[in-house]
C-alpha cells in the first residue's frame, strides 16, 4: 500500500529548545545540557531521564539525538496537557500497522467501526 | 519497609513487590512472526531463550510470551502450535528461574502454560473466556484483565461516550467475575488496553486518568510498547518509536505495576536514571 498523502507530524513541544550539535557554533553555546549518544538506546534512555525534569523549562538541549529528544517531549506534552493531541485520519494510510517480516500483507485498512460503543457492539468480547 | 502505594501481587511461585515509580520491566518474546511491531522474528527455542535472557540482564524483570499476535491481518496460529511454541519457552524460562506471563486469550494455551509454569496469563480478550479465571485460580497465577470491547483479531475504533469510564466499568465488572470464579482479588492485574478498541485520543485520554486505575489498588499493566497514539503524534512508524515508548513510560510510571516493552535495556536504563 502506497500512502497517497504521508501523515505530517506536528513535533511543536512547548518547552526546551533542542538542536543538533551541528546547529551551534561550539559545544558549550549556552547549553543546559549537552550529551552525545551515538546509537546506544540505553544512553537514549538515560538522556530522556535528564531531559524529563527540563520539560517545562526554557532549556538549550543540544544533542546528536535531537530528533529523538523532539519526539519524546512531544508525546509527553500531550499527555500531560500542554499540547493538544494532532488532528488525524484513521484512513491514512501511513497510520495503518505495518505488515511484519514474514506476513503478507492483507487488506488493511481495518474495519471502522464507529457509533456508540456497546456491549453487542460488532465484534465485542464480552464475557458470556 | 516497603513505599506507601505499594502493591504485592502473589503469582504462583512468585510475588511481586510493586512500588509506585519503579515498575516491573516486562520483556516481550513472540513465538510467532505476526507481530505488527516486533522488529525480529525468534523462530527457534535458542533464539527465543537467548533474546529472553538478554532481557534479564537488561533488566525485565519478567518475559511476556505471545503465541498468537492481535493484529488484524493475517490468520490466527493453530492453537495445537501456539501450545507447542510455548511450552517448551515456558518451562526453559521457568528453570532458570525467570517469571513468565503468557500473553493470550485462549484456555488451552492458558491452561498448558500455567501446567508448565507460568505465573501470570495476560489475558488481551478482557476475559471473554472464563475458563481462563478458572485456570489461574487454580495456578494461584495472576490474571491480567485488560480492557478490550472487541474480540481478539478484530479491529475497531470505538466511540467511547467517555472512555476512562467504560474502562472502570469492565474492571468492576470482569474484576468480580475473576473473583467469582475462584481467583483472589490481589491476583487480578489491570491494564487499561492502550490500542485496543480505541482510536488515538482515547488513549491520550485513559492516560491522562491513571490515578483513577492507580485508586483501584491493584497492580497495573501497561502495554507501552510503540504504540499508534504515539505515532500520531510524531509520524514515527511502530518500529522506530523508543522515544514515544519511553514517553508512555515516563506517563504511568507512578503506577504500581508492569510496563510492557520490546526496548527492554532502554526503558530499564531511563527508569533506572528517573527515579
Amino acid at each position: 500500500m502506497t500512502p497517497s498523502t504521508p501523515h505530517v507530524s506536528r513535533l511543536t513541544p512547548p518547552g526546551p529548545t533542542v538542536r543538533p550539535p551541528s546547529s551551534v557554533p561550539s559545544d558549550d553555546a549556552g547549553a543546559t545540557l549537552l550529551r552525545t549518544i551515538g546509537d546506544d538506546p540505553q544512553e537514549l534512555g538515560r538522556l530522556l531521564a535528564d531531559i524529563e525534569p527540563l520539560r517545562h523549562d526554557d532549556a538549550l538541549i543540544v544533542t546528536d539525538a535531537h530528533a529523538e529528544v523532539v519526539r519524546f517531549l512531544a508525546v509527553l506534552a500531550v499527555l500531560e496537557g500542554r499540547a493538544p493531541m494532532p488532528d488525524y485520519d484513521l484512513d491514512d494510510p501511513s497510520l495503518k500497522w505495518h505488515a511484519p517480516k514474514g506476513i503478507a500483507a492483507v487488506p488493511n485498512p481495518p474495519t471502522i467501526v464507529s457509533g456508540p460503543a456497546s456491549g453487542d457492539a460488532p465484534g465485542a468480547g464480552g464475557a458470556a | 519497609m516497603s513505599a506507601p502505594g505499594t502493591v504485592v501481587l502473589p503469582a504462583a511461585q512468585h510475588t511481586f513487590m510493586l512500588e509506585p515509580g519503579r515498575p516491573v520491566v516486562m520483556g516481550i518474546i513472540n513465538t510467532n512472526p505476526g507481530s505488527f511491531s516486533d522488529t525480529v522474528h525468534l523462530a527457534s527455542l535458542d533464539a527465543q531463550m537467548e533474546r529472553a535472557m538478554a532481557f534479564v540482564a537488561e533488566g525485565a524483570g519478567i518475559i511476556d510470551v505471545g503465541t498468537d499476535s492481535g493484529v488484524t491481518y493475517g490468520a490466527s496460529v493453530p492453537l495445537e502450535q501456539q501450545v507447542a511454541a510455548a511450552v517448551p519457552l515456558v518451562e526453559a524460562l521457568v528453570a532458570e528461574g525467570i517469571p513468565v506471563s503468557i500473553d493470550t486469550p485462549y484456555a488451552a494455551v492458558a491452561r498448558a502454560t500455567l501446567a508448565a509454569g507460568a505465573c501470570m496469563i495476560n489475558d488481551v480478550s478482557g476475559l471473554a473466556d472464563l475458563e481462563i479465571a478458572r485456570l489461574c485460580a487454580a495456578h494461584d497465577a495472576a490474571l491480567v484483565i485488560l480492557h478490550t470491547r472487541v474480540g481478539h483479531k478484530q479491529e475497531a475504533f470505538l466511540d467511547f461516550a467517555d472512555v476512562v469510564a467504560d474502562i472502570e466499568d469492565l474492571f468492576e465488572e470482569r474484576t468480580a467475575m475473576a473473583v467469582a470464579e475462584g481467583l483472589t482479588r490481589d491476583r487480578v492485574v489491570l491494564d487499561p488496553g492502550l490500542g485496543y478498541s480505541k482510536p488515538p485520543s482515547d488513549d491520550v485520554m485513559l492516560l491522562r486518568a491513571y490515578d483513577t486505575f492507580i485508586a483501584r489498588g491493584l497492580a497495573i499493566l501497561t502495554g507501552a510498547s510503540r504504540k499508534l497514539y504515539s505515532g500520531v503524534i510524531t509520524g514515527a512508524p511502530p518500529a522506530d518509536r523508543l522515544p514515544e515508548t519511553i514517553a508512555t513510560v515516563a506517563a504511568v510510571r507512578r503506577a504500581p505495576g508492569f510496563v510492557r516493552v520490546h526496548d527492554v535495556g532502554a526503558v530499564r536504563a531511563y527508569l533506572d536514571a528517573a527515579r
